[in-house]
Formats: C-alpha cells, structure tokens, sequence
C-alpha cells in the first residue's frame, strides 16, 4: 500500500487538530466542489455538498479505515452526498446557465457567449447522463483519476470502470457529436 | 473503420487519451492510425470530445466554504467542538446561498489537490532518477520524445516511477529545487530529452512547479535551458499543462524575481513564443506580461515570432481588465511595456509580428477599451516614436477593422492624437483613415487636437481620405482645429480642396462660419 499523502493530517485531525482539519478541507475543497458541480449542476447544491462532506469527515473521520486512501473515502462520501441531493429533489435540475459565466463582467461578450455556449453544451449534455455515467466522467475528466483510483472509489473492479467509462463516453459523444475540432 | 472489431480500437484509443496505455499500446495505436484513415478521423472526434471536457472551466468554490464548515464543526459536539465564542469563525449556516455567490472562473488545473501532489513527487523522483539511470547507469533514453505524435497520451503518464516511489511532500520538493542537484538536472545538456518525458510534463501541471516558481534561483536555473522549455511546448499536453496550469503560472507571475528570471532569458522566452496556445496563456496574466515588458531582449525574441504575437492578439483577455479595480492593474501593465521603449521598439521592428496583432479586431478593441493604457502606450515618447516610426504602424493601418475597433473609443483616439510622431505616421496611411472615419467620436477627438490635425494636414492622401469620410461632419465642427489643419494643408499640398470638394459634409454648411 502506498503511503497516503495526506495520512499525517489524518491522524492530527483524529486527535482533534482543528487546524489539520482546516487544512484538509483546504486541501479538497476545490476537488470536490468541483466534482459536485459537475455532477449536479447547480453551484448551490454543489456547496451544500461540499459542506456537507466536510461535516461528515468530521464526524466519522474515527470510523476511517487507515489502510485505504483517505481520498477515495472523501470522494465516496462526496458521492454519496450528490446522490443524496439528486433524491431529496427527486428530479435532476436542469443547468443553471449563469452558473457557466462567473466573471462574465470582465470577459469580452463574443467570448463569453462561446465559451459560455460550450460549456453550457457540455455541461447539460453531463446532465442528461444517467447519474453513474456522470460519476466515471466526471471522476476522470474533472477530478483526474485514474482507472484504479475510481475503481477504489467506487469500489468497482477496473474492467468494470472501463466499462462503464466507454459506455458513457458513447453516450456522451451521441450528445456532442456536432462539436468539432478546436 | 474496419479495424475496430468490438470496439477494441476505440477502447485503445481511450486508455491512450487517458494517459493510461503502456508504450506497446501506443505504438498498436500509431499503426492503426497510420494504416486507416477513418481511425484517424475517429481518434480525432475522440480527441475533440476530451478537450471539449477539458476546457470546462474549473470553478471557484465559495470563499467562506471552509470557514462556514469549519464554524458548524465547532458548534456540534465531539472532538472539535469549541464553547460559543470561542471560535473567530462566523457561522453562515450550511444552507446559506449567498456563500455560493463570487464563483469565478479559472483554467482547470487537472484533478485534485492529492493527485497533483503525487504527481509532483512522482516528477521529481522521476526526474532525479531518470537523470541518475542515464547518467550513471547509461541506460538508454526510451525514446519517448519522438512519440508524441499521441500527445494526449502523455497526461497522466508516469511509468519509470511508481506512486510508491514517493515520498516528498510539498516542502521537501521545494527545498529538493534549491539544491545544486537540481540545478545540475537543469543545465544538463540531455535536458531536451528529459523534458520530453512524461514525468517531467507531469512536474509541469504539478505543485511542484509552483514550488519551482516559489523559487527564483531554481526558476533561473530552468529559465537557462530554453531546450526545456522547448521541448515541453513541443508536447502539447505538457505544455498547455504548463501553461493551463493556472495555479503554476500564477505562482511564477506572482513571483516578480522568478518570472523575471525566465523573462530575462531571451531564447527560452523565443522558445515559448513558437506556441501560440501556451503564449494565450501567458498573455492572459498581466503581472506577467508587465515583467515581459521590462525585459527587451525577450521582448525581441518574442517580436520575432509571427506566430506568438497572433497569439497575444488573439487573446482579447490579456488586455481586458477585470472590473474596476483591475483596469489601473491592466493600464499598469501597459504603463510598464511602453515605459520600455526599448522592448516595444523591438516588437515594433518585426513587421509580420505586429501585423499579426494589428489584424486582430478583437485585441485591438480590448486595447482601445482602456483609454489609460493607451494614453500610457501613447505619451512615452521614445516607446511611441519607436512604433510610429516603424513599417509596423503602417502596417496597423491597412487593419480597418482593428482600426474601427480602435475607432470606437474617442478617449483612447484622444490619447493617440496627443502624440504627433504617432499622428505623423497615421496621418501617412489612408486606408487607417477610412477606417476611423466612421467613429464621428473618435473624429472629434482627433479634431479637437490642433497639432494633431496640423501634422495630419501634411499627409495629402490622408486629408483626402478623411475628407470622403461621414465622419468630416464631426471634424467640420472643430473650425479653429478645421482652418488650422486647412490652412496648414494647403501650403503643404495643396491638394486638400481638391479632396474637400468632393464631400458632401464639407458643402453642407458646417464649416461655413
């Protein structure tokens, strides 16, 4: 097992290093922010995510098992946590499109719309995938992991994460086959 | 594509893409794509689709994120509960919308905190071991710096060192980086090579370079070997990992000494500007396009590059301001550039590269935007002199659209015409002329400068043109600056009336006082 970077905040946030914990919420908070966003859509519901999981490694930071990595236990929990959203809303918002411009002010109008009508696209055709397809995109092309840490993650078996990565991959590019080369 | 059977070729591809496939797996790729046109096409829309993914932007998470999660840790009981009062935190509650608000757009920086972490370790380690095995081992390179051909492959890739290899945190790559080995790894003359590899790519887009920026002596030491620049630019994961790399290359602009450094290095800074992706990038961070303007022989390098300057041009964002309080940063910057005379007199003796950025519209009308960075690129006199006197101003004007963007923004215009080397040379193209005289305001401005209108008034050709133009109506309102020029006109050509008389505005009674 590799040594887990971040073992040693771990065990000072186990002993109550309110200051470690801080860190390693610094540390993810832009991960998993992120990773929520991209598979809620909303920025709202991707802080109340974050938050959430944050309050939640809090609280069970002594039911973590030490052998594992604590990233994949934080992206679960952050998956989890996403599910959960989905479900109180009982339906899948649709993207809030301001959500794709922040610092629009400051960007040149012919710019922002392309950038804002790329990102819209993609990110709403994110949005029409099945939840676990927008799990592994969002996993491997947001969050950067790779085949054996979202099989970690998700517990999955690698094929399996290929699987699945290729399926949606199909699916996604059904939705964005008119995009072409940059 | 008739290879593909089950989609194993398309599987292929994406392990490739995702920076997964061992060496024997892309070269089975490189064959398939070289024997069949339709893989070719397929791997491309493949290749479109993740860098549509990739350019989704990476947002700014609330900035009380932590805090607020932090204030509600402390409030509930257990192991980090502190009695009210006790915490400095402000306790906005989990559900509070307005912490979500001020997201803010960022480049994507490639995954999460702990996996950049990893793969600064793994870089580094990669780095000191691949130099060690070639160096005293004399193993062969692998060859991988030809094998770019599948460039996105490179991403992720770090096989010579397993993750287990790491063993460096943060503070010890940057202490690593200040030590004479790296320094050594970096005047390696094999250092070409060993910039092309994965690893070193990776170091890149990792932490770890923005502990190198942190750095101005390890920074130095880099910024000496224009080949590693060169030879990362050359792979365009790598480099846009670099230059993408928001947080690294905000670290490195951050740091004057260290962005200095490699400003100061002319060739590696040429090296950089044959990209033009990467050069966006860096035209995007105006701290350090100010340090690019206090170093001329970078800015001569730079001039050299067509290719480079487009780049620039094209990236309206390096000359736009952010809000307010941004703009006097942004005219700063320009301040700073054309406080250098030396540095724009070199961009201004490279025709072809100021002709790619006078032909674009855009950069032209982000510039004309900020009256105060014009006025500051406008009034130094020897930085001015230096582009008004070069073919490249002429070269400017045969841009009509740049020069109606410009056009647009009397204030900017206004700036401009104070300077009469500048109107001198403008006053020299015609087609400039046409361009700018459909702004009545920016004729206005024009017209209410006297001296300007006089060193105008000395280019027939010009007044001509002008004298066509709509915007005469509001040049015609200006009679003292009018007579003047006119008079001054006839003298010097004597061919002013001649123009004038074809004009409807000049008929139409509005001088007629």
């Amino acid at each position: 097992m590799n040594k887990d970077p971040d073992e040693a905040l771990v065990e000072r946030c186990r002993q109550g290093d309110r200051a470690a914990l801080g860190t390693l919420m610094r540390r993810y908070q832009r991960a998993i922010y992120n990773a929520a966003y991209r598979v809620l859509g909303n920025g709202e519901d991707a802080a109340d995510v974050a938050q959430s999981v944050f309050l939640k490694v809090a609280e069970r930071l002594d039911e973590f098992d030490a052998e594992r990595r604590f990233f994949s236990w934080i992206y679960r929990i952050a998956i989890n946590e996403a599910l959960n959203v989905l479900r109180r809303k009982d339906h899948e918002e649709p993207l809030d499109a301001e959500d794709e411009l922040p610092g629009a002010e400051s960007l040149d109008p012919e710019r922002i719309a392309l950038a804002a009508q790329l990102a819209g696209r993609v990110q709403h055709a994110l949005m029409s995938l099945r939840f676990d397809d927008r799990i592994v995109i969002t996993l491997r092309h947001f969050s950067g992991c790779s085949y054996g840490e979202i099989a970690t993650i998700l517990e999955l078996q690698e094929k399996t994460v290929k699987s699945r990565l290729f399926d949606a991959r199909t699916r996604l590019r059904g939705l964005l086959r008119d995009l072409q080369p940059a | 594509m008739n290879t593909d059977k089950n989609g194993e070729l398309t599987t292929l591809m994406y392990i490739v893409l995702d920076g997964e496939a061992t060496s024997e797996q892309r070269a089975s790729l490189e064959r398939a794509l070289a024997a069949d046109p339709a893989a070719r096409a397929h791997f491309t829309e493949l290749e479109t689709l993740f860098a549509s993914l990739e350019r989704l932007p990476e947002l700014e998470p609330p900035k009380r994120l932590v805090d607020d999660a932090l204030a509600k840790v402390s409030e509930r009981p257990g192991k980090f509960h502190q009695p009210s009062g006790a915490s400095r935190v402000s306790g906005a509650g989990q559900n509070d919308k307005t912490s979500t608000g001020g997201i803010a757009m960022n480049q994507r920086t490639n995954g999460s905190t702990r996996r950049r972490t990893i793969l600064a370790g793994v870089a580094i380690a990669a780095i000191g071991a691949i130099f060690v095995g070639q160096h005293y081992f004399d193993f062969p390179s692998d060859g991988r710096q030809v094998a770019g051909t599948i460039t996105p492959a490179e991403r992720y890739r770090a096989e010579q060192i397993k993750p287990s290899d790491v063993k460096l945190g943060d503070q010890q790559v940057a202490q690593l980086m200040q030590t004479p080995a790296f320094e050594q790894i970096m005047k390696d003359p094999q250092l070409r090579a060993l910039a092309a590899d994965a690893n070193f790519q990776a170091l890149a887009r990792s932490e770890a370079f923005a502990a190198l920026a942190q750095n101005a002596q390890a920074f130095s030491a880099l910024a000496a070997h224009p080949e590693a620049f060169s030879a990362m630019a050359q792979h365009a994961s790598g480099f846009q990992a670099l230059a993408g790399n928001a947080e690294a290359f905000k670290a490195a602009a951050n740091h004057a000494d260290a962005f200095n450094a490699m400003a100061s290095q002319a060739s590696a800074f040429s090296a950089l500007g044959q990209h033009a992706a990467a050069f966006q990038a860096l035209a995007s961070n105006v701290q350090a396009m100010q340090a690019l303007g206090q170093h001329a022989s970078a800015f001569v390098a730079l001039g050299q590059d067509a290719a480079a300057m487009k780049a620039l041009s094209t990236n309206a964002q390096a000359f736009l301001s952010h809000g307010s309080s941004a703009a006097s940063t942004h005219a700063e910057a320009f301040k700073v550039m054309a406080a250098h005379p030396a540095a724009f007199q070199a961009l201004a003796q490279h025709a072809d590269a100021f002709q790619a950025l006078a032909s674009d519209a855009a950069a032209m009308q982000a510039l004309g935007q900020h009256a105060s960075a014009f006025h500051a690129l406008a009034t130094d006199a020897k930085g001015f002199q230096a582009l008004s006197q070069a073919q490249a101003f002429n070269l400017l004007g045969q841009h009509a659209a740049a020069f109606q963007a410009l056009g647009q923004h009397a204030a900017a215009f206004q700036a401009l015409a104070s300077n009469a080397a500048a109107m001198q040379a403008l006053g020299q193209n015609a087609s400039a002329f046409q361009a700018l005289g459909q702004h009545a305001a920016a004729f206005q401005a024009l017209a209410s400068n006297a001296q300007a209108m006089q060193l105008l008034s000395h280019n027939a050709s010009a007044f001509q043109a002008m004298a066509k133009l709509q915007g005469f109506n509001a040049l015609a309102s200006q009679p003292q600056a009018f007579a003047q020029a006119l008079a001054q006109a006839s003298v010097a050509q004597g061919s002013v009336a001649q123009g004038a008389s074809t004009n409807a505005a000049f008929t139409n009674g509005s001088v007629q006082k």
